[in-house]
């Protein structure tokens, strides 16, 4: 990485903890009282890991499923009511009809800053309280904010601000 | 970002943009690679 420099970034990629309509729980409040069933697919990507933060400090009552073998199964299982939330990219969710109709909306955000399409949606740090658990919470969401990143090798672009192949400073 | 062949392509795909500049993204890489180390490990407590 010491080698490379950023470009920069084209869009953050925030994911969002989407809930069904008709869950047993459908607010942040009510998640601290009544558990619900989450969908994932590998304990190493956000639809684990973003619950997982939420459960241990957030004391949200997760019941965790990881038996999912993809993330296209994960909204059919939403659809269907075997779950009643799942994390992912809101990018990849916000033109999904059951979204655009409200039977499923975002209820925490992941990132560090709100998305400028979810300005009400909270950001995980922003519902915990444990110090420690909103330093976590900045850390795992802090790709997110990388984002849609370029690198070049630093021979190419060095951090003295020189534009990439010729493009004209003003379009950066 | 201010080429508008680009931004009309970026419209056309429905591509999301909210950019920001190489040094914003740097800091935002530099403060992950200097997460204390008691942060670390309970991030990593959470994947076991």
């Amino acid at each position: 990485m010491q080698e490379f420099s950023y470009i920069g970034s084209f869009a953050n990629v925030n994911a969002v903890f989407m809930i069904r309509e008709g869950a047993p729980a459908t607010t942040v409040e009510e998640l601290k009282r009544t558990p619900i069933n989450v969908g994932c697919n590998t304990p190493v990507g956000v639809s684990y890991i973003n619950p997982a933060i939420m459960k241990k400090f957030g004391e949200l009552e997760f019941n965790i499923i990881c038996g999912y073998p993809g993330t296209a199964n994960l909204p059919i299982a939403l659809a269907r009511g075997e779950i009643d939330m799942v994390t992912g990219a809101w990018t990849a969710w916000k033109n999904n009809s059951e979204v655009t109709s409200a039977e499923v909306r975002p209820i925490i955000q992941s990132g560090l800053a709100r998305h400028k399409e979810l300005p009400d949606v909270p950001l995980m740090q922003e519902v915990i309280c444990d110090p420690v658990g909103k330093n976590v919470a900045e850390l795992m969401s802090a790709g997110s904010a990388v984002g849609r990143a370029r690198l070049l090798l630093r021979a190419e672009f060095p951090p003295s601000g020189l534009p990439p192949f010729g493009m004209p400073s003003t379009n950066l | 970002m201010k080429d508008p062949e680009f931004l009309r392509q970026a419209a056309e795909t429905f591509a999301e943009l909210d950019p920001k500049s190489g040094l914003e993204t740097e800091a935002i890489s530099n403060a992950i690679l200097a997460t204390p180390p008691d942060v670390i490990k309970s991030a990593i407590a959470i994947s076991k």
